[in-house]
């Protein structure tokens, strides 16, 4: 039941993806996110759609294990097309009493589909090869220069990889409990909602009660430890920048300016395409 | 009741990367009446193994058969069969959750369909079973110590009134005097109510005092399926796969060894020490027979 949460999931490996610079990666994603925004004509999805095949590729990830990414928001997307295509104004190509679909609802439709599945594979594709540590490393180091504003940049990142860290730890911890408790008879599985939301009970009480235990013996372990915050830390493997680095900056450049040079010059006139 | 594995074997994440075989053509049968002890090193799919006793893993490969059927036929009543064969986790304090421990030991029963009353009655015999009386019955589970939170944990199964009860390693992590409590306990259950037991653990002295079967198990597959004093003779190939047999079964084998007349396949202390008395009573002998020979010569 709980084994399909594959956020911040890693996919160990050796290619170039893998061995990037975290925060190469970060600014890749988010580069990729900010121009699938700006830029939303189909000639630059295009562009998007082929980088992503590319990086896919490239990362040596199956693409069953990437594309189970998409299951989960599956129901997200459902519903942002449905509405799209009920909802937006236009001309009308089907109408059936007071409900009806337009061309422009069909565009908005695909359009969306599109996007957010884009957003979810490029940033699958960050988590997938990257390991949780290194992505809160990168944050760290890439948000450096937010200490000088007293941000507690090294908090947050620490809590991050903490909670991160414990996403498997408790979901085998729920899994044991539930099956601990499925042996004494219990039923999460049938029932209406407030049976179903009532025989959690005996699941939630004792994850809670085990993730303070787990906290408080963290907390003291790190004590324990002489951890005493980001002050003065070294760190055991420094993130430094080589040269696969700059060309992947280089890259990442590349594609935002053609998602742009797309966006503009080319008009793609498609039937039910944005 | 008798359960039968047959040819049983399950895979982790068949298919991925992650593919692991946790257990690999294990066949097995546990009668009715029956004490048995598994030992293996961590890993040996030992917790994954008891998990299918209960029908909560479903094999990957094999059956299970309970009193002849096939508990993986459609329609088979796994709810019931988990009434049957109770199985107490590792750790089993941390699935507690109720306000008082009379409620918390209540789950089970009342799963199984009892009335409130019964369900009570049922919890109160499992509570005077494990040892706790009646003043623990509206205590929190959370404020009791780590033992009694472990023996509340195993009155929370006992009330469903198993006809099996298989518990991984109930002593872990516990002092020696927590630890014979419940082994102890076990004993007497078996004896007295005719349970039948499975009883997963590291240790080898706890496994030799107690039980009359031993199944060893490595790498997901049964090694050896035989008595105690059977088991215990293979000490190296015990060692070869991170076991050990009980330290007395060393001190008797040495004890041969060097020329006493002593059984090496001995396994538990007190078997040990009747032998070791014997022979001392035939040393003492034997020196008194000297001594009085020396006596009167002179």
């Amino acid at each position: 039941m709980l084994k399909e949460i594959t956020i911040g999931q890693y996919y160990p490996g050796t290619s170039i993806l893998h061995r990037l610079d975290p925060r190469v990666k970060l600014l890749g994603t988010l580069v990729f996110i900010i121009c699938l925004f700006a830029f939303g004509t189909t000639a630059a999805y295009i562009v998007a759609g082929v980088a992503l095949a590319c990086m896919i590729t490239i990362s040596q990830v199956p693409l069953s294990f990437i594309l189970r990414g998409l299951r989960m928001v599956l129901i997200l997307m459902l519903v942002t097309a449905l509405f799209n295509l009920f909802l937006t104004p236009g001309t009308a190509i089907v109408q059936i009493w007071k409900i009806r679909i337009t061309v422009e609802g069909v565009k908005m439709a695909v359009h969306m589909v599109f996007r957010l599945s884009f957003l979810v594979l490029g940033s699958s594709i960050m988590t997938l090869t990257t390991t949780p540590n290194q992505l809160t490393d990168g944050l760290e180091k890439g948000l450096g220069w937010m200490k000088k504003i007293h941000v507690p940049v090294h908090e947050i990142a620490m809590m991050m990889s903490i909670a991160l860290r414990f996403i498997p730890i408790l979901t085998d911890e729920a899994n044991r409990i539930m099956s601990a408790q499925e042996a004494r008879g219990a039923d999460f599985h049938s029932g209406g909602i407030v049976k179903r939301a009532k025989a959690l009970i005996p699941l939630l009480v004792p994850l809670f009660v085990s993730a303070f235990r787990r906290a408080n013996d963290l907390a003291l372990a790190m004590e324990a430890r002489g951890y005493h915050g980001g002050v003065g830390r070294t760190r055991m493997k420094p993130l430094v920048y080589r040269r696969r680095d700059f060309a992947a900056y280089l890259v990442i450049a590349c594609f935002a300016v053609l998602m742009f040079l797309a966006w503009r010059f080319i008009h793609l006139e498609l039937p039910f395409l944005p | 009741m008798e359960l039968q594995i047959d040819h049983l074997g399950y895979t982790y994440h068949p298919g991925t990367t992650f593919e692991r075989k946790a257990l690999d053509d294990i066949c097995l049968t546990i009668g009715s009446g029956e004490f048995i002890g598994m030992i293996g090193h961590t890993g040996s799919g030992k917790s994954t193994l008891v998990q299918h006793m209960n029908g909560l893993i479903k094999a990957t490969e094999g059956r299970i058969f309970v009193d002849g059927t096939n508990i993986y036929e459609d329609g088979y009543p796994i709810r019931e069969l988990r009434c049957r064969v109770g199985l107490v986790f590792q750790y089993p304090e941390y699935q507690l959750f109720d306000t008082t421990v009379l409620s918390d030991v209540c789950f089970g029963p009342k799963n199984k369909g009892l009335s409130g009353e019964e369900a009570k009655e049922k919890a109160r015999e499992a509570m005077r079973a494990v040892g706790l009386d009646e003043s623990y019955e509206m205590r929190s589970p959370f404020e009791l110590s780590g033992g009694q939170k472990r023996r509340a944990a195993i009155a929370g199964i006992l009330a469903m009134d198993p006809e099996l009860l298989v518990l991984d390693e109930p002593t872990a992590g516990m002092d020696p005097e927590g630890r014979d409590e419940i082994l102890h306990l076990l004993k007497k259950l078996h004896e007295e109510r005719g349970i039948s037991i499975v009883l997963v653990s590291h240790s080898m002295e706890d496994v030799a005092n107690y039980v009359s079967r031993i199944v060893v198990l490595d790498q997901g597959k049964v090694l050896w399926d035989d008595i105690p004093s059977r088991v215990f003779v293979h000490v190296e190939e015990l060692e070869k796969v991170g076991l050990a047999a009980p330290q007395v079964s060393y001190v008797m084998a040495k004890l041969a060894q060097t020329g006493w007349d002593v059984d090496p396949s001995v396994t538990t202390i007190d078997a040990a020490a009747e032998q070791i008395c014997k022979v001392w009573v035939t040393v003492q002998d034997n020196l008194k027979q000297v001594a009085d020979g020396v006596w009167k010569r002179n």
